[in-house]
């Protein structure tokens, strides 16, 4: 990069024609049947007419066939208004790709609106000084720029008019009135409506009656350059049939300043049911989670239940045996007296429910940890 | 030396012409010998078209070498050339034969003139 900038530099100092070697040239090819205005033009081609290159040719015959066999190599047509075999205007649709400058020696407002109209991008007079020499650079340059302006707009137009007619949503352009100025098809293949049904119906007359004032206000509130998305309304297809839409509009305005509203509308209707289906799954599920959940939490009481028992009447019967064969012989050698025996013996009675009532608590907590259910 | 600028209605006024191509001399002569070779070579074409009364086919030849004397500087028969094409009514023959002589009568003088220029101003 720095040593083809250093080339350019270099070569702009050293002089002009250096300079013009170094720097590529636009091609244009110049129609002209008038021997010495083509040989002038080749003479101030380096100095009056830089930055373009020009070829030549004699009639409109051979500027076909020369652009036939070089289709992309010129940027513009320059084109004597009289020529051997026919006049510019026979240069469409030959050159219609490209800019198109038509020389004439005299001015005749008649004649230029007839060739702009075939699309002549521009003129220029022949004046008897040659000055229209210094100015064909800068008109050349001047059409090629509007025909690369022209040319960007179309094609955002088709890409645009791609998207707008491929699009899923509907997308609708209203008047203020809500009046329909243009559809997307979608709205006649999602929603059943034709053509006839466009020109007699506005938006509103679509929207479910319980949705209307809602919308309508939502539609009424907005401003230019300002919006709203997202917005759940019910429409109303051509046989009566409900649709969910998710919408969004917002306003501009147009080069005259007239308002307008885009609205777009996505059908909704399917997911809608979907996710009211899952929804009304998921309840069920979780109901029956619960009762699934219930029900093993009982089981597993009464597995607990029983099991507690059984280690509080193993404990009594040792609490027993060791009141019986232990404690009833000791009581009498200490005390002569077995009423200490028969309040341990209570006492234990006493605390069997309550300890039953723990160790039964203690097991379901366990078997609740273990199966994950708490 | 610009003798036409001392001669304001001589028949040759080259100012913009070697304006235009920046007094290169060989590029100057090359168009006036292109003047010469083009209008002497037209004047006998015309001639012959005047007696076959081929109107049309004189109209293109008017239309051909009418930008020549303006590039030599000769505004007034340039002016009159675009006037005769722009008033083409047919068979107004009478009006053509007094057109083509006196354009005959200039033109001759013109290259004359040429002729001395080429060869006193650029020896050549």
């Amino acid at each position: 990069m720095e040593g083809n900038a250093a080339v350019a530099s270099r070569s702009l100092y050293q002089g002009e024609d250096l300079a013009i070697e170094k720097i590529p040239r636009t091609h244009i090819l110049y129609i002209e049947d008038d021997q010495a205005m083509r040989r002038m033009f080749h003479m101030v081609e380096s100095t009056l007419l830089y930055p373009y290159t020009f070829s030549f040719a004699e009639t409109l015959a051979a500027a076909a066939n020369e652009l036939k066999l070089h289709p992309k190599k010129f940027s513009a047509v320059l084109s004597d208004y009289h020529l051997p075999d026919g006049e510019a205007k026979d240069l469409f649709p030959i050159a219609s790709h490209l800019p198109v400058i038509v020389l004439t020696s005299t001015y005749d407002v008649d004649l230029a609106v007839a060739l702009m109209k075939l699309g002549v991008d521009d003129f220029l007079i022949k004046d008897k000084d040659m000055e229209f020499l210094r100015l064909i650079p800068e008109k050349i340059k001047s059409v090629i720029d509007k025909k690369s302006a022209q040319t960007e707009a179309a094609r955002q137009e088709r890409r645009f008019r791609d998207l707008f007619e491929n699009s899923n949503d509907i997308i609708l352009y209203l008047g203020e009135d809500c009046t329909i100025w243009q559809s997307s098809p979608q709205l006649m293949q999602i929603m059943g409506y034709d053509k006839r049904d466009m020109d007699n119906l506005t938006l509103l007359d679509m929207v479910h009656p319980e949705d209307l004032d809602c919308y309508t206000a939502l539609l009424t509130s907005l401003n230019p350059g300002k919006k709203f998305d997202d917005v759940e309304v019910r429409l109303l297809g051509k046989t009566g049939k409900v649709f969910i839409m998710e919408a969004s509009a917002s306003k501009s305005l147009m080069d005259e300043g007239m308002p307008y509203t885009r609205a777009i509308f996505r059908d909704v209707t399917e997911r809608k049911k979907s996710e009211q289906l899952i929804k009304t799954q998921n309840i069920s599920l979780a109901e029956k989670n619960k009762q699934v959940n219930e029900g093993l939490i009982k089981l597993r009481k009464a597995t607990v239940s029983r099991r507690s028992a059984a280690i509080v009447a193993t404990l009594a019967l040792i609490f027993f045996l060791v009141s019986e064969f232990w404690l009833e012989p000791f009581f009498n050698k200490y005390s002569g007296s077995t009423h200490y025996n028969w309040s341990f013996k209570i006492i234990i009675v006493l605390l069997l429910k309550p300890f039953d009532m723990l160790i039964e608590r203690w097991l379901l907590r366990q078997k609740i940890k273990e199966a994950g259910l708490a | 030396v610009d003798i036409d600028l001392q001669e304001p209605n001589s028949l040759v006024n080259l100012k913009s012409l070697r304006n235009l191509l920046k007094d290169n001399a060989a590029n100057i002569v090359e168009i006036l010998r292109m003047f010469i070779a083009e209008t002497s070579g037209s004047m006998a074409q015309m001639k012959v078209l005047c007696q076959q009364q081929d109107w049309d086919a004189l109209k293109l030849r008017v239309h051909a070498i009418k930008p020549y004397y303006g590039y030599i500087g000769n505004a007034e028969l340039s002016q009159k050339l675009e006037d005769w094409e722009g008033d083409w009514g047919g068979n107004r023959s009478v009006d053509h034969l007094e057109m083509m002589i006196e354009l005959e009568e200039k033109t001759k003088a013109i290259t004359e003139r040429l002729h001395q220029i080429i060869k006193e101003e650029y020896g050549r």
